[in-house]
């Protein structure tokens, strides 16, 4: 009787223990399986081994550590059904993100670009040191800093002297005057000079009732001409005019620090914005554009 | 099943954007579909500009770098369609377009269609356009340099297993039936429209507003419509005539 239970209980172990070994896939059901980048999987059902694709095959969660938006992400796990990376997310610890790479804290290092700088108001602002320039805290561009060199410093920027024949610069009154030389042509003076010279001088010769007659039709006339025919620049000078309105519009929001919402709040609101159009912001239209959709 | 169609080429300045607008209004506008349109093109944007605005505040630069939730970059065009901007700043040109399909799949739910208006080459940007999408549509110019590099991205898409709706011929002129052949056969894929180089484009450019509204009776809103009716298989809900033309 005792021999009989001894018996019993040794087949149950040994069924169970081969049971184990057997219900997995064996090594060269896994090798076959990576021949063609699939998983090895143990299908209970079936009772055998099948090669399943591993979404997560060869993919790596790296840990991004205190990074943009100074959130530290880690604990990187693959989500088999979509192969994108989950983390845990927690804010940097005080610190992080400086320009100190050595600075750890307990078992992870600080690394990243600096998100909280005292010195600078832009969040994640550009990195301006690869093109020489500087960051411009106000607009978080960057540009290029000018350096004056005292030596050759130009006290009048704004009189062009040099592009005048005969002109020099006078450094204290900032203005320029003619270099007289003794070759010196008389000056026969600038057409817009000789024009209004002659205009001036119509009244005299016609007589000054029909000179201002005579001045009147051309003022008519040149208008005339300027209505014809300044159409095309005018129109030029307003798609200018709405170009320089559209850059002079680029000025970075600066973000508050954004609590992040969770997969179901995120759809909720997403929901929100779809169905109900709650707070959706319209774009703003041209004159064409609310002729055609109005408002 | 929503349809995610991206809009892609292989070489830049072809029409993908002007195509993608026109498409995403249509859409909204004429066919009452509930659509997004994702300006996916988030290093050199311009979807923005052809639908009214050009520099937004909140964009999807913002949305893949986690400075902002999902709607709160969803702006609202007159025509009722979805329009999720990028940004034109260089502040943000670092963001990783790798997210676009996270930002697509939480906007599935929701509409009938996303269209994505993808950049111009193979790069990271495109790649996570067409990975997120089911459907594509290339644009191309009639010009070998053009489909040259259209051929490229038919390969890619091909090798993703993506149904390719078919080629968008734009700035078409003077193009011969046996020039067509031979693109058809040389893309694999077939034509869908044929848009012709058309004033009316540019004139819609400038004034930010799409040719099938702006110009509905110009040869290029024609080609538009026909390129919508196949891309939904269903005809046009309005009819441009004579008649239309003249009682407005």
């Amino acid at each position: 009787m005792r021999d009989l239970r001894y018996a019993t209980l040794m087949t149950i172990t040994l069924v169970l223990f081969f049971g184990t070994v057997l219900a997995q896939c064996s090594e060269a059901e896994i090798a076959n399986c990576d021949s063609w980048d699939l998983k090895a999987y143990w299908n209970d059902s079936s009772n055998g081994c099948n090669c399943v694709k591993d979404f997560c095959f060869n993919v790596t969660c790296s840990e991004t550590l205190c990074g943009a938006n100074n959130t530290l992400r880690y604990d990187g796990t693959c989500d088999p059904d979509t192969s994108e990376c989950v983390y845990q997310e927690m804010n940097c610890p005080e610190g992080c993100g400086y320009a100190n790479p050595e600075n750890t804290t307990e078992d992870y290092a600080c690394i990243g670009e600096p998100v909280n700088d005292t010195t600078s108001d832009c969040i994640d602002p550009p990195d301006c040191t690869p093109f020489n320039k500087t960051l411009n805290e106000t607009s978080c561009d960057c540009y290029i800093p000018i350096v004056q060199d005292n030596s050759t410093v130009n006290p009048c920027p704004q009189a062009q002297c040099h592009l005048f024949d005969n002109m020099e610069l006078n450094e204290t009154t900032c203005t320029c005057y003619t270099l007289i030389t003794e070759n010196n042509s008389p000056d026969t003076g600038s057409g817009l000079d000789e024009l209004t010279g002659f205009i001036t001088s119509i009244p005299s010769q016609l007589g000054t009732s029909t000179g201002v007659i005579v001045l009147f039709i051309a003022g008519i006339i040149i208008l005339i001409i300027f209505f014809f025919t300044g159409n095309d620049n005018v129109e030029t000078e307003k798609d200018l005019s709405e170009f320089d309105t559209l850059f002079k519009k680029r000025k970075e929001p600066k973000f508050k620090k954004k609590k992040k919402l969770s997969d179901s709040q995120l759809k909720r609101e997403v929901e929100k914005k779809i169905y109900e159009e709650e707070d959706l912001e319209d774009i703003p239209q041209t004159d064409s554009g609310k002729k055609i959709y109005g408002g | 099943m929503v349809r995610v169609i991206a809009i892609i080429s292989g070489k830049g300045g072809v029409g993908k954007t002007t195509t993608a607008a026109n498409l995403g209004v249509s859409l909204a506008y004429d066919y009452h579909k509930d659509v997004v349109a994702i300006d996916a093109n988030t290093t050199s944007s311009g979807l923005g500009l052809h639908l009214g605005n050009y520099h937004f505040k909140k964009t999807l630069n913002d949305v893949l770098k986690n400075r902002i939730n999902i709607p709160e970059a969803i702006f609202n065009h007159p025509s009722g369609l979805k329009f999720i901007p990028s940004s034109t700043s260089i502040n943000s040109i670092d963001a990783d377009p790798a997210g676009i399909k996270r930002v697509v799949s939480h906007l599935e739910p929701y509409v009938d269609i996303i269209l994505l208006d993808c950049p111009p080459t193979l790069g990271n940007e495109t790649i996570s356009g067409v990975d997120s999408a089911n459907e594509i549509i290339i644009v191309a110019n009639p010009d070998w340099a053009s489909l040259l590099e259209a051929r490229r991205v038919i390969d890619y898409a091909n090798f993703k297993k993506k149904k390719i709706i078919g080629l968008v011929l734009n700035k078409e002129e003077n193009v011969s039936e046996e020039f067509r052949q031979r693109v058809i056969d040389s893309m694999g894929i077939p034509i869908i429209a044929s848009i012709p180089e058309d004033n009316a484009v540019i004139d819609s450019v400038t004034k930010r507003v799409p040719v099938v509204h702006l110009h509905p009776h110009s040869k290029a809103a024609k080609a538009y419509r026909k390129l919508i009716e196949e891309v939904t298989g269903e005809q046009f809900p309005r009819k441009f005539g004579i008649m239309s033309r003249i009682f407005g």
